[in-house]
């Protein structure tokens, strides 16, 4: 949307595009004329719901009573009920009802309200004529006919504002587009998967050997297991800990963000026994190497460590989720969808259409992705990966390929599925469903890599350290 | 006044008959008996020229109003069917009060804005017409437009009983950002109560944000003054929002810290759900759209070419486009939009139709810039339920019977 603090020297094509900034630059020096307190208190009091602007001055119900019945019950009713003119009294608890009753007393949020609308537009064919203690009568007896004031309360500027309206915690802000109307279109008619997106499940990756033979969980073992999540978030109790205990349970319940079950046994939906494909020879020659590897030289050197310790990339091209952060924003231009995964700042900027790749010998460690619109689906291909995955739920070579497929189906929801493709590594390709959903209020937070990445070095200290110990004999249980 | 009245006479009796015809009393189509089309040539002198044009006396078209116990509390709908091109002519706005017309002269009216500004100023309207002005058009449409859409579909409820309170204006006025600026905004401030010099002194709360962004101080419609009805001399023009907010006969902006639940945005102008909560500051108007030509009330002259025509409008900027339905919603096809396209502006669409006779179902669907999509109205009350009052934007569906008439229906 324009702003008129925009500066205005734009060219003309785009002025149409702001509607209000070619105006703007002018400025209104001189022009008016200062306003005096007099004029100023001429215009009348504008009374806000904390009591600003209600003037000096006070009533009681049984003051209003007769000022009301001779001036507002012809229209409104001996009792602020019979009408023919808008009801004033009643209704209460009648809002989600067959037939709602909206009155001062079932309806209205703020009791100023009713002083500041009798003030200005009250008796209906003599707006203005009340005095200031006739208006606070008359707004006493009105509340009064509601029960919320007693018969001889006074109600005056510093009351007024406190009375508690039943219905003051009934408004919400404006939700839509509440409505699964979108065409989840962008203004140059590309679907439009934009927003902030998260792909949280407590559902594994792959289906528990207990399930086997399951591919989706009954409604009560969704609920159970849902439930079971939500109640452990909320669990824990940490009063009376050690410091050193507190500590270590840094990444406490409240900070995990586990999402629910996707019903189904395992994110991968093909094979059918969601499971990872079988490996090839080679695959399980790459695999042993690496696990040795990670026994037997753990902290050699920066290098050993995975790239999501070293603060680079968790490598979620596609991702499988874990204990937080697991979201996607997803902004887009024409020609252009970028896909932010804020852990760890991993930006992808997809071309759009058939621009060619980058020479094969780029390796990147979140591979070369490019998408393409089929129909109302998203689908992006990545390809020119790096090879030597250390983190994630799976392993891949340089030969892997992703082909991510995004379809939005309703305003907070998107159909996403990847398959993945490693001939060197796996006997077979596979797919994987993940939940994309953008929950109301929904948001990412940043995410900081150890806050400014001094970790690394004290985990290969430390490691130099145990050597010397275990060396020397001396026992040291050290962990990262 | 034509001076010859037998021509009218005889434009009359021709009226009569197409209509007698229309109507299908006639059994066999009569050709009249005089070559019709060549009495009109004028061979006496018309009408000499004029200071306050009036239109033709064979323009019958009007507001309708609608039914209330007071006149001044009331409202009056404009009469979408016999309108052409996006612009509502002034007469025809749609009306809405709450107390009733004032009577301004404008050398005595005054602005003041005050509140959380460093300069309290206030302006004469000469002192405003010095001011950097813009020129823009904009729809007002009354967020209760639509009502009678919560209710499932009365056949003889034709489109101006259903749609006529939008109206669409060319405004001219001061972009209220220029008065801000000039006042010098404090930085409390997030809101502004914009008060109307009505009996009523009707107030509404409008955020700063908006207030800085596009809303005009405006004094000029459809080349002239503002009507007395739209708030001669001065009103609010906040494009896209619900009419009601747009204060008319605007004499006080008073900038606060917070929105001041004035009557309007409280007991009125809020959206009861059915859980019983309601949505508050229910600002923007969505995607809609309407056929107006055929609409109710239409009867067609026997099967072949109309042209099928109608408005749209988004108050979530312009209108993408529009599409049409013959069979009820089961398919769309685009209609053709009229250029140019503005935002927040009635757009007019067309779309050529060749009816065989059969019983059809026209509609019409509307998608906004920002991708909404017109719902039908069971969409629409499966999630707001019936006793929301405002914002219907359901899509509207004119059953043609195979008699050539138009009846309203739910699509
Ligand atoms: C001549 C009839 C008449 C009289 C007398 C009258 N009112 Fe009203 N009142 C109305 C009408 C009509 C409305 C609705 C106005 C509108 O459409 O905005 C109304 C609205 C109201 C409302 C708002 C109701 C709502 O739900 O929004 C209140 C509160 C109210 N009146 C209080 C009073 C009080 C207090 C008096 C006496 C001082 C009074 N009225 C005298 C006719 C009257």
């Amino acid at each position: 949307m324009c702003r008129s603090a925009l500066p205005v020297i734009i060219v003309a094509g785009i002025l149409e595009l702001c509607p209000i900034v070619d105006a703007a630059s002018g400025q209104a020096e001189g022009v008016g004329q200062p306003a005096t307190t007099a004029e100023v208190e001429a215009w009348g009091s504008i009374v806000g719901p904390d009591g600003t602007g209600l003037p000096p001055g006070g009533s009681t119900a049984t003051e209003g009573r007769l000022l009301y019945d001779r001036q507002c019950a012809a229209c409104h009713g001996l009792t602020g009920q019979e009408g023919p003119d808008p009801r004033l009294a009643g209704g209460v608890g009648s809002l989600g009802g067959e037939e709602p009753s909206k009155t001062v007393g079932s309806y209205w949020p703020a009791a100023t309200t009713l002083w500041d609308y009798v003030n200005r537009a009250m008796p209906f064919n003599r707006p203005g004529s009340l005095a200031v203690d006739d208006v606070y009568a008359v707004v006493a007896y009105v509340l009064y006919l509601n029960g919320l004031v007693g018969e001889n309360q006074l109600i005056d500027g510093d009351t007024l504002p406190q009375i508690e309206m039943p219905n003051r915690d009934g408004f919400v802000p404006d939700p839509r587009p509440d409505l699964a109307n979108t065409s989840f279109q962008t203004a140059w008619g590309d679907p439009n998967l934009q927003g902030v997106w998260s792909y949280a499940t407590i559902t594994p990756l792959q289906r528990p050997v207990h399930l086997e033979g399951r591919t989706f969980l009954s409604d009560e073992e969704v609920a159970a297991q849902n439930r079971d999540s939500a109640i452990r978030a909320t669990s824990e109790r940490r009063n009376g800990l050690t410091p050193e205990r507190d500590l270590s349970l840094a990444y406490n319940q409240v900070w995990w963000d586990r999402g629910d079950s996707t019903g189904r046994t395992s994110l991968i939906v093909d094979p059918s026994d969601g499971r990872l494909p079988g490996l090839t020879p080679e695959g399980r020659r790459r695999q042993e190497a690496q696990e040795v590897a990670r026994r037997e030289h753990p902290y050699d050197s920066w290098e050993d460590r995975p790239l999501q310790e070293r603060c680079m990339t968790y490598q979620r091209v596609p991702p499988v989720p874990s204990g937080y952060s697991n979201t996607y924003q997803i902004l887009q231009v024409p020609g252009f969808v970028v896909i932010l995964n804020e852990m760890i700042h991993d930006v992808r900027i997809v071309p759009l259409g058939d621009r060619p790749k980058v020479s094969e010998r780029v390796r990147q460690w979140n591979g070369d992705s490019r998408g393409r619109w089929e129909g109302k689906t998203l689908v992006v291909e990545t390809s020119h990966y790096r090879g030597q995955t250390t983190w994630r739920g799976f392993p891949g070579s340089s030969n892997l390929k992703a082909v991510e497929r995004f379809t939005r189906v309703d305003p907070g929801r998107i159909h996403y599925r990847y398959t993945i493709y490693d001939e060197t590594i796996y006997t077979r390709p596979f797919t994987v469903e993940l939940p994309l959903v953008s929950p109301p209020e929904y948001v990412v937070y940043e995410y900081a890599c150890h806050e400014g990445n001094y970790s690394i070095a004290n985990v290969l200290a430390g490691a130099r350290v145990q050597e010397r110990s275990v060396r020397s004999g001396v026992s040291a249980d050290l962990k990262d | 006044m034509p001076s010859d009245g037998s021509s009218n006479r005889l434009a009359n009796s021709r009226r009569q008959f197409l209509r007698a015809a229309t109507l299908g009393s006639a059994a066999t189509v009569l050709r009249p008996t005089r070559l019709v089309g060549q009495q009109n040539l004028g061979r006496s002198l018309g009408d000499g020229v004029g200071g306050y044009g009036g239109r033709s006396h064979f323009e019958e078209t009007v507001r309708r109003l609608r039914a209330s116990r007071y006149p001044q509390a009331a409202g009056s709908l404009t009469p979408l069917q016999d309108l052409y091109g996006t612009i509502t002519p002034s007469a025809l706005h749609f009306e809405r009060h709450h107390a009733g017309i004032p009577d301004i002269d404008p050398s005595e009216h005054r602005l003041l804005i005050d509140g959380l500004v460093d300069r309290p100023l206030v302006f004469t309207m000469d002192e405003l017409r010095r001011l950097p002005a813009v020129t823009r058009v904009y729809f007002i449409e009354c967020s209760g437009n639509g009502r009678v859409k919560w209710a499932p579909a009365e056949p003889d409820t034709d489109v101006q009983a259903a749609f006529g309170m939008t109206s669409c204006s060319e405004w001219t006025g001061v972009p209220l950002s220029v008065l801000l600026s000039a006042v010098g905004i404090r930085n409390k401030a997030q809101w502004i109560v914009a008060e109307g010099a009505d009996a009523c002194r009707m107030t509404r709360s409008v955020p700063l944000v908006k207030a800085q962004d596009d809303i005009l101080v405006a004094y000029g419609q459809n080349g002239e003054a503002l009507r007395p009805a739209q708030g001669y001399p001065l009103r609010l023009v906040i494009p896209g929002w619900e009419g009601n907010i747009s204060i008319k006969w605007l004499r006080r902006l008073h900038v606060v810290d917070q929105p001041y639940l004035t009557r309007e945005e409280t007991a009125k102008y809020t959206d009861l759900m059915p859980d019983g909560k309601s949505r508050q500051f229910t600002f923007a108007m969505d995607a809609k759209s309407v056929i107006t030509r055929p609409s109710g009330g239409d009867r067609l002259d026997g099967s072949g070419f109309y042209q099928v025509s109608g408005l749209a409008w988004s108050g979530r900027g312009r209108v993408r486009g529009v599409e049409i339905s013959t069979d009820g919603g089961e398919s769309w096809v685009g209609a053709q939009l009229q250029q140019p396209v503005l935002p927040f502006a009635h757009t007019r669409f067309r779309y050529d139709w060749s009816w065989d006779g059969s019983e059809k179902i026209l509609a019409s669907r509307c998608i906004d810039e920002a991708g909404e999509v017109q719902p039908t109205r069971s969409a629409l009350i499966a999630v707001r339920g019936t006793h929301s009052s405002y914002h219907n934007n359901a899509i509207q569906g004119w059953r043609v019977r195979s008699t050539g008439r138009v009846e309203n229906v739910d699509v």
